[in-house]
């Protein structure tokens, strides 16, 4: 026995900790984490917590970040604007040096009452503009971003036709604070401060984010992790359009919420409340974030994916078209010196192209196989889980003979009628397939990992078969595979 | 986006994640943690490896904006600074060393048994004695090597980058530290006569 062996025999000694003895290491980990600077910077703007006091009933805002330094330091350069148009306030204004006004502000001060009093009326709109602006960028308010591109825009009307020192100084100290607020509020640093967080979930727990209703709005709602139980992605709806929505299940016995404590009437799963929930449309929720936050900060929540929808893509076929309406429209607007003939190709041009209907959606209910063809367009097919033996995913030709992805649904003998399409489909490989419940994947994506992680959540037991190699192989969810 | 659970990212990618998204850099403690525990553990004692685990991935959390994101594999990283901050505790390693062989030199063999096999437990006991007083006895930056190599499994190359030092450095501190250590324990005949009792074993 050499040297190194016996010394591996004095290392054996020393086992593996157990998980508790890391516990407190851990903890001063997370303590680092939760107070890092990029933390606060990518965490909620808009979050607010909403209290039973003060008495005014109004959400207090606990969760407000700390502004990164690039808005911190937007808003000093703010002040700095303020203060530049307040010291040429009080030179244009002080009555000693009233012979200078013209000369220094190029308006004719002597001329009327009214010129003098517009002038103090602009400097002071505009020092307060400033000081309101500064205000509202620090409270990370995402218009007033949009706001200062603009106001920097029309200040570069201001450098022109300007006499008068004092003029020429306020127009051009304006534009160039304009110009370096702009830029520190568009720095990447800076960007994650402006975002509007529906939903934030970090250590201390999940923030639903004000809720819009047509003509009401629910507060934002606060769920510490010990509240927690579970999360649930699923089909909501709203004014009869349906959108992906965000449950949050909590443990019996936690405390009522402010508003909506009755069962939400559309999640699936029981005990999840209306007022934890939140719809997320039109917002990209980052799953993998959340469940990696939801990890990290409490391991015993699970995140249920309840939910997955795939739109049809932009592809060059669609673009091409849609941008040669878009030229003729121009085109011909121009030629013509009308606007109607742009606003009668170019505007459908635009909706074409913006237009992504779904293709498929798998949730709660079933799956839904979106329509292919546009024009006329054919109905969309709701399969519920009841009538879903299996999905199957295969490769089929189009009519010009390439070869193109599809996926199938199988559904029992006796199941209703489809609209359209019950003869048997002419690719698929396994038998009972009607041509209806099949769809090519063709532009569009599947991620056959989260349909296989949706379909075990929602409707265990179902296989996802991919026909195309081993007709008994099932692609199960990623938690159950081991590479 | 796809789904990508994050333990099937690597350990670059989950560090350059923590950039924008620090929570994610929970997934690297997660990960080797245990055994960084260990091997400070190892080299320090338990007492302080607690504490130091802490430290080692609170100075990876606050530099991991300058990692070298074209190594995927972020133990070496991890191993130097523990490394580091081992040394910079030497008292408690010098202490746990000495704890070790003042330790090993009074243990009594618990079980009374043969009489060969009380031997070998007397003469192993001296054996880590001896190897804990060789440990002590060696240079820091040669220990490092050696404990890095035999202990923790690292290769060459893992070791020159945890302690950014060239391979052939490596490769001459541990020739030395392995000379060294056997010399130590060639110094006595337990050496030999506990090579003679394992190997009849």
């Amino acid at each position: 026995m050499n040297e190194m062996e016996l010394l591996r025999e004095l290392a054996q000694e020393t086992p593996l900790p157990a998980p508790t003895d890391l516990d407190a290491a851990r903890a001063r980990l997370v303590a680092a984490i939760t107070a890092d600077p990029a933390t606060y910077a990518t965490a909620a703007a808009q979050a607010t917590v909403h209290q039973a006091y003060p008495s005014t009933g109004r959400p207090v805002n606990l969760l407000r970040p700390a502004a990164p330094a690039p808005v911190r330091s937007a808003v000093k350069v703010m002040y700095g604007g303020a203060a530049s148009a307040a010291a040429v306030f009080l030179i244009a204004t002080l009555p000693s040096i009233g012979d200078i006004h013209g000369r220094l502000l190029g308006h004719r001060v002597t001329a009327t009452p009214l010129t003098i009093t517009l002038v103090i009326v602009l400097i002071v709109a505009e020092i307060a503009l400033w000081l309101w602006m500064a205000r509202a960028v620090g409270q990370g308010r995402r218009w007033a971003r949009i706001l200062s591109v603009v106001l920097t825009a029309l200040a570069t009307l201001e450098l022109q036709g300007q006499h008068g020192v004092l003029s020429v100084f306020l127009a051009w100290v304006t534009f160039l604070t304009g110009l370096a607020v702009v830029w520190l509020l568009w720095r990447p640093a800076s960007r994650a401060y402006f975002k509007r967080y529906p939903l934030r979930a970090d250590y201390a727990g999940i923030t639903l984010g004000r809720q819009r209703y047509p003509l009401a709005y629910r507060p934002a709602v606060f769920v510490p992790w010990a509240d927690v139980e579970q999360i649930i992605l699923y089909t909501g709806y709203q004014a009869g359009a349906s959108a992906p929505w965000i449950g949050i299940r909590r443990r019996e016995g936690a405390p009522a919420l402010p508003y909506g404590n009755e069962q939400a009437p559309f999640c699936p799963v029981p005990g999840v409340v209306a007022g934890a929930t939140q719809r997320i449309k039109g917002l990209r929720i980052d799953r993998e974030r959340l469940a990696a936050v939801t990890a990290a900060a409490a391991p015993g929540v699970s995140v249920v994916e309840g939910r997955y929808e795939e739109r049809f893509r932009l592809t060059g076929a669609a673009v091409g078209p849609a941008l040669a309406l878009l030229a003729v429209g121009v085109g011909l607007g121009v030629l013509w010196h009308t606007q109607l003939v742009f606003l009668l190709l170019a505007i459908p041009a635009v909706l074409a192209l913006a237009w992504r209907p779904v293709a498929l959606l798998a949730d709660h209910a079933g799956i839904t196989l979106g329509s292919e063809r546009l024009l006329p367009r054919s109905p969309v097919v709701v399969i519920p889980w009841a009538d879903v033996q299996q999905i199957i995913l295969y490769s089929g030709h189009t009519s010009s003979g390439d070869q193109v992805p599809y996926i199938g649904v199988q559904r029992p003998e006796g199941a209703p009628a489809l609209p359209y399409g019950n003869e048997q489909s002419p690719w698929c490989p396994v038998p009972g397939v009607a041509a209806g419940a099949t769809r090519r994947i063709k532009r569009w994506q599947l991620d056959r990992e989260r349909l296989a992680a949706v379909t075990a959540a929602v409707a265990p037991g179902i296989p996802v078969t991919e026909a195309g190699n081993d007709p008994t192989q099932r692609i199960e969810g990623p938690g159950q595979r081991e590479d | 986006m796809r789904w990508r659970p994050e333990s099937a990212a690597n350990d670059a990618a989950v560090i350059e994640g923590s950039w924008r998204e620090p929570e994610r850099f929970a997934v690297l403690f997660d990960r080797h943690a245990p055994h960084i525990y260990r091997y400070l553990a190892r080299r320090a004692g338990g007492q302080v490896a607690d504490d130091l685990a802490a430290e080692t991935f609170l100075a990876a959390f606050a530099k991991r904006d300058r990692y070298d994101l074209s190594r995927p594999d972020a133990r070496p990283w991890l191993y130097g600074i523990a490394t580091n901050l081992v040394n910079q505790h030497r008292r408690d390693e010098a202490r746990h060393y000495q704890y070790r062989i003042t330790h090993a030199a009074a243990a009594e063999p618990e079980v009374p048994g043969h009489a060969e096999r009380v031997a070998a437990d007397v003469t192993a006991q001296a054996m880590r004695a001896l190897l804990a007083e060789a440990l002590a006895m060696l240079p820091a930056g040669d220990r490092d090597v050696l404990l890095l190599i035999a202990w923790e499994q690292l290769t060459y190359q893992e070791v020159s980058m945890a302690l950014g030092i060239p391979v052939g450095t490596v490769q001459s501190r541990l020739h030395r530290a392995r000379a060294k250590v056997r010399q130590v324990l060639a110094g006595t005949d337990a050496a030999a006569t506990y090579e003679e009792l394992t190997t009849n074993e």
